[in-house]
């Protein structure tokens, strides 16, 4: 048996090792490769997953997907497809079965083989992104980037020379639309910058009624609003905790901007003094709107872990923009003991998936930040464990098929934050996620002294220019955003 | 041999020239350039250098980091940059030369636009990229002007070449070739000058192209020396501009020359000094305007610092201590010889900011200080963030990359000392990442490292905000964790000798004393107990209780004795030398001696408690 096993593994290669290589043997030791993308799962139209073997022997890869199959040697340790050659692969789906031989003496001998489900559901086309050093206070070059997912391609969308290095931040699309984008600038042409359809204005976002300029963004289904938190954020660092900062709210409120009229609106509701509320989220209906919203501690930071957001919705109006009248606890701090950020709600609106930490709201330095969904239908949550890991996960967003979540973790080396894919089925299960795919993930990731920051699926690219955007940013004075209080709700 | 003469006295003013700039910058500007050095982490890795490489300006700056790498040792900067210079003035003097301009006043006008670079290199927003571009610059310009050409067409494509190519090597620095070929063009009479023109509009154009495409800001980055002129520090000086400006007026004046002096070695001579004059005027002048004292003092006590040179910054600092920030040096220095408490009043101290000041600042030159006192002081998580921010602001500085991995190999981060060890490999700091390799997940080599080790068991059992109150509730953390540190005794012990804060210098001898650190108490220390024995013994309770201090409080300020001091390393000496100051200051106070004859006690915590005024708390 063992030896007609044996002859079932003398397998001839032929193909891209340029010559024929037996495998003389098939070991069970699992092969040593990064990224990590030992039995995954991912979208068809994926660029192809490049690897890097981390052993020293000389190696081939061999890949079947039943009809086609590819023989690859490695280039110091390099896997790297051809594109057509991926696509022939990948193309309708099913499993590849990949084999790595690594050369001792004369031999090649097989390694334990592990396979790649390559999904039906395709994935947005590009990923946006802000690469910027995983810091505490200063810095000098950061941009916004967008990432074709089909290839290798990044592009600028906004980098930050053009604006004598301001900070740019938060970029945010409704429902993955990249022709509706908007983006925060701070420092010397602060402001923030909304492009709807080439049209490119800055506005003015710091008002009387509010407590800062507007921060974390999410737009409203329709375009037509978009929700904002307002916060006086600080950040404090630890001695010695392996988390080594916490950015913490001292104040925050959740209002909603109306995008025609350039105004803001609130409920007493979303922006109470007893509550700290924050991280925004419509529903794909555009008629709940979902946010974080904790006690509101006095003495911050020293009670920093004291506070623990629920999660919370409230109904809205995109007709006239008006709050419902009450608030629904979702998920209570008081009763989970944990702390909840990022509310994004699936595009069919089954499934709502969250960052869960310890405490606070800022989860990129919490360790212990999972990602957890909760069951729209029956309100049960669950976390998302095979997407889940020892480091950090924290921001995330849908692909528009609600199929994809891409998501920021720091588990390859503790500090420097990867956008990673999974796949989340009907039943909202995660399968095994795997890292943005690279030309030479090894070499590309290990360079990289950047983070990626607030990952973003888009349906296609950003084309509104940088020039277009900087000359804004630099030249307009911008709009100032009022303060809607007719529309604005208080309770009686 | 008829021709040697022709040759030796340009090749010898060349290089007196070169010798003479040299000097001047050693005296100058060593320092300034060894931190443009230190700011500048040269990765030869092929896809960053490619990257670079695909930018305008992008080879000038390849060429600057090539360059300043070797800024540390103090003699290479100001050789290098004197040979740039000397070596653009060497290309500007063919033109002019050719222009038929005589060879004094052609070496004065060639050297006059390149040697205001030395004005703009004294601004540390300034890149040294400018000085490599320029070079580049003046290389095309002298290449342009004896490349003989055929016919006009020719030499338009040639020179619409050239300034292409030029701003993609050197940015913005094509204009500055562009417009100089134009008036040489003019002035030298050749054939269709006009169409030089065409020079700045392909510079123009190619800025534009930058602009449009999101390459440059604006386009005053794309065609003017603020391409040279970090973009963060506001508007660009008009310095900067004067080097440029000067070239054309260089070649005018040039023109000028050759016309007027033909054959007169009188008006030749009279004509050089005229230029001469003129060019160091506004040189001394816009020299001077630009001299950054403070900037000076931190680069020079930085350049010893990166070195450990800690005799170095000692000897800088000592009797010449003119502001905080280099009390912190000096005290630092101290601190890494151990010798902070033996001598901190043998220097100008004026509280506790002499050992750290502007912990909140955000500026560079601060966050690059505040990095290295916090790392003597064993505050790791505030170095560590200081130490980033800095790195960030300079874009990566060798010395702080280097301090960013150490800890986290303390903090058992080893996937991100991983990942900056990476980094430095590729590097001139190669050796040192690659030293530090066997730390990487080897937490007993890390805890056997005298520097790894020590620094680790500072890290405080007690989770806190680092630099969340005052840099003293920090220190008592560090302590605690490792009362062994000997660095960070010190330094605590002085931040409270510093404050005057007696009640609690003594509350730490009490309970630190004859530990590892502290198995003798250096003489400052001796003196405040003896002080503080020497005046709650005499304080009655009724004077006590009118300032507020309950019986207990006094019976517990009395326990501190003589023999409490004796048993501590108080010697008989010290209380006689007590009594001695004791009954001058009653002189002087009642205005009996002069201030003079207290003199003998300056270096001594006596003097400093009465006599020195302490700013406050934190800062």
């Amino acid at each position: 048996m063992k030896r007609a096993a044996l002859l079932l593994l003398v397998i001839t290669f032929s193909a891209g090792c340029g010559k024929r290589i037996e495998l003389s043997s098939q070991a069970e030791t699992e092969p040593e490769i990064f990224p990590d993308y030992k039995d995954i799962t991912v979208p068809c139209n994926i660029a192809p997953l490049n690897f890097n073997y981390l052993g020293d022997e000389d190696a081939c890869l061999l890949v079947e997907n039943g009809s086609e199959s590819v023989c690859l040697k490695a280039r110091k340790g390099l896997f790297s497809f051809k594109t057509s050659q991926w696509r022939k692969l990948t193309r309708g789906g099913g499993v590849l079965k990949l084999t790595i031989a690594i050369k001792r003496g004369n031999d090649w001998q097989g390694l334990k083989p592990f396979s790649i489900t390559v999904s039906d559901d395709s994935i947005d086309s590009y990923l946006c992104y802000r690469l910027i050093p995983p810091g505490y206070q200063a810095w000098m070059k950061m941009g916004l980037y967008q990432r074709c997912l089909e290839t290798y391609s990044q592009t600028p969308v906004f980098e930050n020379k053009l604006a004598d290095r301001n900070c740019v931040n938060c970029h945010s699309f409704p429902q993955g639309d990249p022709s509706k984008m908007l983006f925060h600038s701070r420092a010397v042409f602060g402001g923030t910058i909304m492009a709807i359809d080439g049209k490119v204005e800055k506005l003015n976002t710091q008002t009387d009624s509010t407590i800062s300029a507007l921060v974390y963004p999410f737009w409203h289904p329709s375009g037509k609003y978009v929700a904002f938190s307002v916060n006086k954020t600080n950040q404090c660092f630890f001695n010695h905790d392996p988390n080594r900062i916490e950015v913490y709210d001292s104040g925050s409120d959740v209002v909603v901007y109306d995008v025609e009229n350039h105004e803001i609106t609130y409920s007493e509701l979303t922006k109470s003094p007893d509550a700290f509320e924050t991280f925004p989220s419509f529903s794909p209906d555009g008629r709940s709107l979902y946010f974080c919203s904790a006690a509101a501690v006095d003495s911050m930071p020293q009670k920093y872990d004291k506070v623990k957001y629920s999660l919370c919705r409230i109904g809205f109006n995109p007709e006239d923009g008006s709050f419902g009248s009450e608030v629904d606890t979702l998920l209570n701090a008081r009763m989970s003991g944990k702390s909840v950020s990022f509310p994004r709600v699936s595009p069919d609106g089954r499934f709502l998936v969250f960052t869960f930490h310890g405490y606070g709201n800022f989860s990129i330095w919490h360790k212990d930040a999972d990602l957890w969904a909760v069951d729209l239908q029956n309100g049960k949550s669950f976390p998302l464990d095979k997407a889940n890991s020892e480091d950090v996960e924290s921001y995330h967003s849908w692909s528009r098929n609600g199929r994809w979540l891409v998501f920021s973790s720091r588990r390859g080396d503790g500090l420097y934050t990867r956008p990673f894919i999974v796949h989340i089925d009907e039943n909202g299960e995660a399968a095994k996620p795997f890292l943005l795919p690279q030309k030479n993930p090894l070499k590309f990731y290990q360079d990289l002294m950047d983070s990626f920051n607030i990952p973003e699926l888009t349906t296609g690219e950003v084309k509104v220019g940088q020039r277009k955007l900087s000359r804004t940013l630099r030249n307009s004075k911008g709009t100032d955003v009022g303060v809607n209080s007719s529309r604005t709700r208080f309770l009686q | 041999m008829k021709s040697k003469p022709k040759y030796i006295l340009p090749l010898v003013s060349w290089v007196a020239l070169a010798v003479l700039l040299t000097v001047f910058l050693y005296l100058t500007q060593r320092y300034q350039l060894s931190f443009r050095g230190q700011q500048r982490l040269l990765v030869l890795d092929w896809s960053i250098v490619s990257g670079q490489l695909c930018q305008p300006g992008g080879f000038s700056a390849l060429l600057e980091g090539l360059l300043t790498q070797f800024f540390g040792s103090l003699l290479i900067g100001p050789l290098v940059t004197s040979i740039l210079i000397v070596f653009s003035a060497l290309m500007i003097s063919v033109p002019l030369r050719r222009l038929k301009v005589s060879f004094c006043s052609r070496t004065v006008l060639s050297v006059a636009a390149p040697l205001f670079l030395t004005v703009s290199l004294q601004d540390w927003c300034f890149y040294y990229q400018g000085v490599t571009a320029y070079a580049l610059s003046s290389l095309f310009f002298c290449l342009y002007s004896v490349i003989e050409t055929k016919d006009h067409k020719h030499r338009i494509l040639e020179g619409s070449v050239f300034t292409v190519l030029l701003f993609w090597m050197a940015g913005s620095a094509a204009c500055l070739f562009a417009v100089s070929a134009l008036f040489y063009d003019f002035l030298a009479g050749r054939k269709k000058a006009f169409l030089s023109l065409c020079y700045p509009l392909s510079a123009f154009l190619c800025g534009v192209l930058c602009v449009w495409t999101g390459n440059i800001g604006t386009f005053s980055r794309a065609l003017t020396p603020v391409f040279f002129h970090e973009m963060m520090a506001g508007s660009t000086p008009f310095v900067h501009y004067l080097s440029w400006i000067l070239l054309p007026v260089a070649l005018c004046l040039g023109a000028f020359a050759a016309i007027t002096d033909k054959d007169s070695i009188v008006v030749q001579t009279v004509l050089s000094l005229f230029f001469a004059i003129a060019v160091i005027l506004p040189f001394t002048v816009s020299f001077k305007s630009l001299d950054d004292k403070k900037m000076a003092s931190f680069c020079k006590l930085e350049h010893f610092a990166s070195k450990g040179d800690w005799d170095g910054i000692i000897a800088t600092c000592e009797g010449n201590i003119r502001s905080d920030e280099e009390a912190n040096y000096l005290n630092m220095a101290l601190a890494q010889k151990g010798e902070l408490l033996e001598n901190l009043f043998k220097h100008r101290q004026r509280g506790p900011f002499a050992l750290i000041t502007d912990t909140k600042s955000q500026d560079s030159r601060d966050l690059v200080r505040l990095s290295r006192v916090l790392f003597t002081m064993g505050n790791m998580a505030a170095a560590q963030c200081m130490a980033f921010n800095a790195n960030q602001a300079l874009d990566r500085a060798p010395t702080l990359q280097k301090m960013i991995c150490q800890i986290d190999l303390m903090r058992g981060s080893y996937g991100a000392a991983s990942k900056s060890l990476s980094l430095l490999e590729k590097t001139s700091c190669r050796s040192w990442a690659k030293e530090q390799r066997r730390f990487l997940n080897d937490d007993e080599a890390v805890e056997n490292d005298p520097v790894l080790g020590n620094s680790r068991r500072d890290f405080p059992k007690e989770e806190a905000f680092v630099l969340f109150t005052n840099p003293m509730d920090d220190l008592y953390r560090i302590v605690d964790a490792n009362p062994s540190d000997v660095k960070a005794v010190q330094y605590a012990l002085s931040y409270l000798l510093l404050a005057k804060d007696m009640t609690n210098v003594v509350k730490f001898v009490d309970e630190r004393y004859g530990s590892p650190a502290l198995e003798k108490l250096p003489s400052p220390v001796k003196e405040c107990l003896a002080f503080f024995s020497d005046f709650y013994q005499s304080v009655s309770v009724e004077f006590a209780m009118s300032h507020c201090m309950s019986e207990e409080d006094l019976s517990e300020r009395k326990r501190i004795d003589r023999g409490y001091c004796l048993s501590h390393g108080v010697d008989e000496n010290m209380f006689e030398r007590l009594s001695l100051f004791n009954e001058k200051f009653g002189l002087v106070k009642s205005g009996q001696k002069p201030m003079s004859e207290l003199s003998s006690f300056m270096d001594t915590f006596w003097y400093y408690l009465l006599f020195v005024d302490v700013k406050g708390g934190t800062k």
